[in-house]
């Protein structure tokens, strides 16, 4: 009996079963990002800690590729032409697991692929791009349990940008350093938008490429040639003057200017900072420093009082040289000032516009002469037009003409169409309103404001091609419908054209197929609330037909192990 | 075809099974006379005036030296039982979540029903064919969408038998299998539900015994007898696509509609079978 027993029990063993956990029970969060990339499109799936790439191989397939990004994403940001996709995880860190945090860049072609992934010693949580693709600034490092001024410079060298590095490039592309100055509570002023990276400036040394950091009571300027290897002498710290009894000037904008030159004959850059909590600007000439100075640098402050919260600053270059552009929409005025001497003269713009933006190498020609006066946009939120300011005297103005456009409707936003790739080099920008079933596409070359009218539907959104000629129209929740508007004819009147949707739209991203074309993918979230679903209504971009399309589901599910 | 009218048709499928038998022992023991004759038919002392008189019971009768095994060995047979297999492809883990605590393989358990009639014996040795057909299936969710798979096993074979004794038995059987699965996902995207139905080819190959339950003694006897079967063995399946779509007739599905590809799904691996069986003469 005891051999009976023993293979009786043996068999129970054997055949005994207890339920696993796998990945398939954990459901996709339902309100999970996407990113439009310039060959695909990326769905973060957080929960299993992965991207989901879909792609379009030709006009009818679409393809689907998971790809990990480590434990925990917690911030992406699409590299401005759109072909790498930067992923931050905050790895785990507890007494029974420790997954590093990690940086993971994944090419966004029609192949995706992780390219790099650096290890990183610290979890952080913001990250901020070189617009020339050189460096990626890792910061806000948890302020629980980490320094937050420290900051990371991972190096993106145009060779290491898609492939795998080795533990040693790792350790040597990556670079720690802590900014200056006291640790003080920084609430909001170290957020992603406070990291801004220069061109070239004229340096003393040499030309070099800054990182701007604004923070509470300062402005950091990081030597980006000297962060590797003399991290010690990458620092240069503007310190803000006090504004009121206890009260330091708090940085809200930084502009610079690359390189002017002085009646001497040397060239110097010059940097300008806005401050949000004063009436004035605080101007700075960056100089060689005295040979007694311990530093290398010297920049010579000059403050101008404005009279006025300023909303917006820029250097333009006008036929008197250069000049610090400041708008201050309370006295519908723009302000002109001299940076060597201070001199203000005030221009009266008749309506109180918040915005500039310098935009003369998209509205002159290449055959233009160099000393051309720049030619800057001005726009408000709830302003029904915009302007063209041409920085030149005239005979009636004393500083330049005022070229205003009706746009008819509110503009809310104003977005260049610059930073994507356009295949017919022109430049627009998009005028985005509120509550109106239009909006404005203006051509800067022309400058045409041309409409785009919807049909009936105030609560729509636009999402633009990379190719920057062509525009999606769709209203996300129950609509089953998009539109698209070719911005590359000639027509003021831009027509639409609708596309039927069967199923309620999310989201539309124009994406480079695998066959050299264009897919538009439709994206619908689907009716769950309680766990995330995504299938895509595929189109052709380019000749969007309903009876061409092709849907397909259960995207969310490919992949899972 | 759901689980539930699936069962049903099971049930049916046993009665019809149950009553064919029946009506097949029928013939040969409706006329008395000819159950009133001798075990031997060549006896050459059979007259009518003798076949008149009054003949025994034929349960009583004593086998035949030559035919020790009799309806033992030869008869007709019907089984329904519980076959269980091991299945080692993680992609059934779209339908299941239930593994074993070692080797930690995902439990297909099916009914199994099927018939079978000896085609031949020799001593000891005899030789079956039959046809099985298993069921089951399985339920889960897919972060958070329902799925669900049935999988039907339809399998035509051969048994080759050793009598130790008239009622225990060892067993040989081999039967390939036509392998029909038939997957469901509730997609939530879509708000439509979607189907993969695919037939693969399969066998099942294993080692047995029976053991009869109860039964008459005699080896000539009509009576039904009742078995108990066991036999384990590996049953393998061609892997089959789990490619998803809408039924056709589905109006409110999306038009123009791809496939939701899950990878592929192949139900093979260790097996047992666990039968009662009914044998009929």
């Amino acid at each position: 009996m005891d051999k009976i027993g023993r293979l009786v029990w043996i068999a129970v063993a054997i055949t005994a079963c207890k339920d696993i956990d796998t990945d398939w029970d954990t459901p996709a969060a339902a309100d999970y990002k996407t990113v439009g990339l310039k060959g695909s499109v990326a769905v973060v799936d957080s929960a299993l800690d992965r991207l989901v790439m879909l792609t379009a191989p030709t006009q009818h397939e679409l393809g689907t590729e998971a790809i990990s990004v480590g434990k925990n994403p917690t911030h992406w940001v699409p590299s401005a032409d759109r072909e790498r996709l930067f992923v931050l995880s905050r790895g785990v860190q507890s007494a029974r697991e420790d997954i590093p945090p990690t940086l993971t860049v994944v090419d966004g072609g029609t192949r995706p692929a992780v390219c790099s992934r650096f290890e990183l010693d610290k979890p952080y949580e913001q990250l901020t791009l070189d617009p020339e693709r050189q460096w990626a600034v890792i910061h806000n490092a948890d302020t629980y349990a980490e320094n937050p001024d420290e900051i990371l410079f991972a190096r993106l060298s145009p060779e290491a940008n898609c492939r795998q590095l080795s533990e040693d490039e790792r350790q040597r592309e990556v670079v720690q350093i802590t900014l200056g100055g006291e640790a003080i509570d920084l609430g909001d002023a170290l957020q992603q938008d406070a990291f801004s990276f220069t061109q070239e400036l004229e340096w003393p040394g040499g030309a070099r490429r800054i990182l701007v950091v604004r923070r509470a009571e300062t402005v950091q300027l990081v030597d980006l040639s000297e962060v590797v290897d003399h991290p010690e002498r990458a620092q240069h710290v503007l310190e803000m003057p006090e504004v009121r009894d206890n009260e330091f000037g708090l940085p809200a904008q930084v502009v610079y200017h690359p390189s002017v030159p002085d009646p001497d004959g040397s060239h110097h850059a010059w940097l300008a900072v806005r401050l949000g909590n004063d009436t004035s600007v605080l101007i700075y000439k960056v100089e060689s420093a005295a040979e007694d100075s311990e530093a290398s640098v010297a920049f010579n402050r000059n403050i101008a009082s404005i009279g006025g919260t300023a909303t917006d600053i820029e250097f333009v270059m006008t036929p008197e040289g250069l000049k610090l552009a400041v708008l201050v929409p309370s006295r519908r005025e723009a302000i002109l000032i001299d940076p060597h001497t201070i001199v203000t003269d005030s221009i009266d713009l008749s309506a109180p516009y918040e915005r500039l933006a310098r935009i003369t190498d998209e509205v002159t020609t290449a055959t233009a002469p160099e000393d051309t006066p720049d030619v800057a946009l001005l726009w408000a939120s709830g302003q029904p037009s915009i302007a063209f300011w041409t920085l030149a005297r005239t005979s009636t103005r004393p500083w330049g003409s005022l070229d205003v456009r009706d746009t008819e409707i509110t503009v809310e936003n104003a977005t260049s169409v610059t930073d994507d790739v356009r295949l017919d080099q022109r430049s627009r920008w998009l005028l985005l309103g509120s509550g109106a079933s239009e909006f404005r596409v203006l051509e800067l070359l022309d400058r045409d404001v041309r409409r785009v009218v919807i049909a009936n539907d105030p609560s729509f959104e636009v999402s633009l091609a990379p190719t920057g000629d062509r525009v999606w129209i769709y209203s996300p929740g129950n609509a089953r419908e998009v539109a698209m508007a070719d911005l590359s004819g000639d027509l003021l009147r831009i027509p639409t054209r609708p596309v039927y949707i069967e199923r309620a739209v999310d989201t539309v991203l124009d994406i480079e197929r695998g066959d050299g074309g264009y897919a538009a993918l439709v994206l619908h979230r689907g009716s769950s609330v309680t766990h995330g679903t995504l299938a895509v209504t595929l189109l052709d971009a380019e000749e969007p037909e309903s009876t061409d399309s092709r849907f397909f589901s259960g995207l969310l599910l490919g992949g899972v192990k | 075809m759901s689980r539930r009218s699936t069962m049903t048709l099971a049930t049916a499928g046993i009665c019809l099974l149950l009553t064919g038998s029946a009506l097949a022992q029928q013939p040969k023991t409706a006329p008395p006379e000819a159950a009133a004759r001798p075990a031997s038919p060549s006896d050459p002392e059979q007259t009518p005036a003798r076949a008149a008189e009054p003949s025994p019971p034929p349960e009583t009768e004593p086998p035949g030296p030559a035919d020790p095994l009799g309806t033992y060995q030869r008869h007709l047979q019907v089984m329904v039982g519980v076959r269980t297999s091991y299945v080692g492809d993680n992609d059934y883990r779209l339908f299941s979540r239930t593994v074993t605590r070692i080797g930690e393989a995902y439990p297909v358990v099916q009914l199994s029903l099927g018939g079978g009639v000896t085609l031949w014996s020799e001593q000891e040795l005899s030789l079956l064919v039959l046809g099985l057909w298993d069921y089951g299936g399985s339920s889960a969710e897919l972060r958070g969408e329902k799925t669900d798979v049935d999988i039907h096993r339809l399998a035509v074979g051969a048994e080759v038998r050793h009598h130790f004794f008239p009622r225990l038995y060892a067993m040989g059987r081999l039967a390939p299998a036509a392998v029909n699965t038939r997957a469901s996902l509730q997609d939530s995207a879509s708000s439509t539900t979607l189907y993969s139905r695919r037939w693969s080819f399969g066998f099942d190959a294993s080692l047995g015994a029976g053991f009869e339950l109860y039964g008459k003694p005699a080896a000539a006897s009509r009576m039904p007898r009742f078995w108990l079967l066991a036999e384990a063995g590996y049953g393998y399946m061609t892997p089959c696509d789990l490619r998803f779509s809408p039924d056709d007739e589905d109006d409110g599905a999306p038009q123009r509609i791809g496939e939701t590809s899950l990878g592929e799904l192949a139900i093979r691996g260790p097996m047992f079978r666990i039968s009662g069986a009914i044998t009929f003469f």
